[in-house]
């Protein structure tokens, strides 16, 4: 397989806080301007790290990316905001100049970055097709050839001639959705647009972009939306302050931005919160996915495992543990409580140190935070003892994620679990 | 389907493209460029209830308020010919030229959604802008070619001067361009802009003709080819010949304007983005 994308020694610089005030700048920058006219070209001739420096007020918003994405890839660019992701997709798509290194890219490149680039809200949606596919790179011939096509995918209709300012929302991003959607580039850059229109036409779009791979297209694929990412892509890049942290399986680089989520602290050595006799304590809290990942942020639907270690410090045998947990979402309201003697789980005889997992197959919880509280009682905690007590002791948020078929979940309004459930339709006899 | 045939696009940090590519860019993006020709003519009306008369109607009000006003009141020396077609001669021509540089100017930053998400070559904008003033200035020719009918004042020879247009065109081009790429920076820009219009207006023989200019001021409108431009056209209609050399260096200065434009131009584009 040829490849597609070649980048090699990328780096890109910005100045923080933009332009500077105006008042002394523009006398300094036609003096600076003089200045680099001489410096300049030697200067970079005759060392091209020289650049490397970083004066002040700058920064790097890219440094040293290098990646080779072959002919057919569909990759999936993810990181958190200000990872220097978008920035990659606008040096990729020729918007924004390279501070330094090269870019090499095979065929017509594409751009998605935003649905409706260019649309103008006096001309009609026939005018704006044509507008709009000038903007993304379509030629004329092109845009009559996928006209009907266009239209029919927008589920726009007789609208086609009404100025677009008196069109609903709806129909705005769906035009603009299907104009991009045509695009007959080898190469298609896309950001964050699959978030348009209610959810059938999500779907359509997601169909869509499955399409356009299977020709044979190159896709690079920037979300926050893991469950799409997952959906659409085989190789994902993961992007931190910049740089390339992971390049690999999409699942591995979805891992990787799981887990870089914020960096909270899971000990609870010195919890100010702690109750109990203090025989058994709870020191770390974490909660790991299937392959032993640890997780700050969780997917819905994700199946994990929450451990508690513990260390005992007495010498005294204890047992008839009663070990339980209870889950609060961010209005404070319970949404479960466990705990192992439900099930008449007996731990036996505590060691000086181990663990207590308590594993969760498909964890149905909607987005959100949420705070964790636990107990560990003696006596099967048929008395109103703790040996170890923490409300609040841990806090991690659920993030989208493909608890249902469609990757899709239900608006937080609509309730505090998410319900596995079966559909069928039984027909009359 | 292998793709080894396609051709390869290259980024480089901190190469420029050549000057010609410009025009090369300008020719591949074609259809870009008549789609933002299109988009800019058809805007420019819609939802005004006279529509495309104001373009018959601007000229007219004008030309007739200065007749009252630079005629009529202040009783301007301008030989024999008629107040309104003198007026209209000037102001066709240099309505098309204030247009032209106030639209060219502001495009970069008008557009400064578009040029942060799609790629495509930046002077295409400013570029189509400038054309799309093309067919006010048509409507506003034949206008001018009516009312000179009108005072028996008609001569081939205005058809002749119309090719002229191409060098305040071009002036305008190189100075809007120049604009555009210090506005995406400094909005300073933006109030600049009408005030050198303005000003414009009165370093150019629009209310005055060339002819009392005195000697030291006509050196000055060498570098002014909206002012040779308009002494062509009022020449056409029976006015005093414009002297020669003016309209060399007319011609020479507008060459010059248009490459510091494209030049300055090209210097910036890479960076619009990061500004703007």
């Amino acid at each position: 397989m040829s490849w597609s994308v070649q980048i090699e020694g990328l780096h890109k610089r910005y100045r923080r806080g933009g332009v500077p005030v105006m008042s002394n700048s523009l006398r300094e920058d036609a003096g600076r301007f003089l200045k680099s006219l001489k410096k300049r070209q030697a200067k970079e001739a005759a060392d091209p790290a020289a650049n490397s420096e970083l004066p002040p007020n700058h920064f790097w918003a890219l440094r040293d990316i290098n990646l080779e994405i072959n002919q057919g890839d569909i990759v999936g660019l993810i990181g958190f905001n200000g990872s220097g992701k978008s920035t990659l997709l606008k040096i990729i798509a020729r918007i924004t100049e390279p501070t330094k290194g090269n870019i090499r890219y095979r065929g017509r490149l594409g751009t998605m970055l935003e649905v409706g680039t260019g649309f103008h809200r006096e001309l009609s949606g026939r005018e704006n097709i044509y507008l709009n596919g000038a903007i993304l790179g379509m030629t004329r011939r092109d845009i009559t050839a996928a006209f009907d096509e266009i239209v029919e995918f927008s589920e726009v209709g007789s609208s086609l001639d009404t100025p677009v300012k008196f069109y609903s929302s709806g129909m705005y991003v769906r035009l603009a959705f299907s104009v991009a959607a045509h695009l007959r580039t080898d190469i298609l850059l896309v950001d964050e647009v699959l978030a348009v229109g209610d959810q059938r036409f999500q779907d359509k779009c997601l169909g869509k972009m499955d399409d356009v791979a299977a020709h044979g297209k190159t896709i690079i694929f920037v979300s926050h939306n893991m469950a799409s990412v997952e959906k659409l892509c085989r190789r994902g890049i993961l992007l931190r302050e910049g740089t390339i942290t992971c390049d690999g399986e999409i699942n591995e680089a979805i891992r990787g931005y799981l887990n870089i989520g914020g960096n909270l602290s899971n000990d609870l050595s010195n919890h100010p919160n702690r109750e109990g006799s203090g025989e058994v304590r709870v020191d770390e809290i974490e909660i790991i996915d299937q392959k032993g990942y640890r997780l700050n942020e969780v997917p819905a639907g994700e199946s994990v495992r929450i451990r508690f270690h513990f260390r005992k410090t007495t010498d005294a045998p204890i047992d008839q543990i009663d070990f339980g947990i209870k889950l609060l979402n961010e209005d404070r309201v319970p949404v479960f409580f466990h705990r192992n003697t439900l099930d008449k789980v007996d731990f036996g005889k505590l060691p000086n140190r181990g663990t207590f997992e308590c594993s969760i197959d498909r964890l149905p919880l909607p987005i959100g935070r949420y705070f964790l509280n636990y107990h560990l009682s003696p006596d099967f905690g048929r008395t109103a003892q703790f040996y170890d007590k923490i409300v609040s002791a841990y806090e991690f948020s659920v993030v989208s994620g493909a608890f249902f078929e469609s990757g899709q979940l239900p608006p937080r309004g609509r309730g505090v679990a998410l319900l596995n459930a079966d559909w069928q339709m039984l027909p009359q006899e | 389907m292998s793709n080894e045939s396609l051709p390869i696009t290259e980024i480089q940090a901190g190469r420029k493209a050549r000057i010609q590519q410009f025009f090369w860019d300008l020719w591949m993006y074609r259809d870009l460029f008549m789609a933002f020709l299109t988009r800019d003519i058809k805007v420019r009306y819609k939802q005004t209830i006279l529509g495309i008369t104001w373009v018959v109607i601007q000229p007219l009000a004008t030309a007739g308020a200065f007749s009252m006003i630079f005629g009529g009141i202040a009783q301007m020396p301008v030989g024999s010919m008629p107040y309104p077609v003198f007026y209209l001669a000037a102001l066709v021509v240099w309505s098309n030229f204030a247009n032209s540089l106030s639209g060219s100017a502001a495009s970069m930053e008008s557009s400064a959604g578009l040029i942060s998400k799609v790629y495509f070559p930046r002077v295409v904008v400013p570029g189509a802008m400038i054309v799309s003033t093309l067919p006010d200035f048509l409507i506003g020719f034949v206008l001018l070619n009516v009312v000179a009918a009108i005072y028996g004042l008609w001569t081939p020879m205005l058809l002749l001067c119309l090719p002229l247009l191409l060098v305040s065109l071009a002036a305008a081009c190189g100075i809007g361009l120049t604009l555009a790429a210090l506005n995406a920076q400094y909005r300073d820009v933006r109030y600049i802009v009408p005030f050198l219009i303005q000003m414009g207006m009165l370093v150019t023989p629009v209310i005055y003709p060339l002819d009392k200019v005195p000697h030291w001021g006509q050196l000055i409108l060498y570098g002014n080819p909206v002012a040779g431009v308009i002494t062509c056209f009022r020449w056409a209609l029976g006015g005093p010949a414009p002297p020669p050399d003016l309209i060399t260096a007319n011609v020479c200065a507008a060459i010059v304007y248009l490459l510091i434009g494209l030049l300055f131009f090209r210097w910036r584009e890479g960076k619009l983005v990061d500004v703007l």
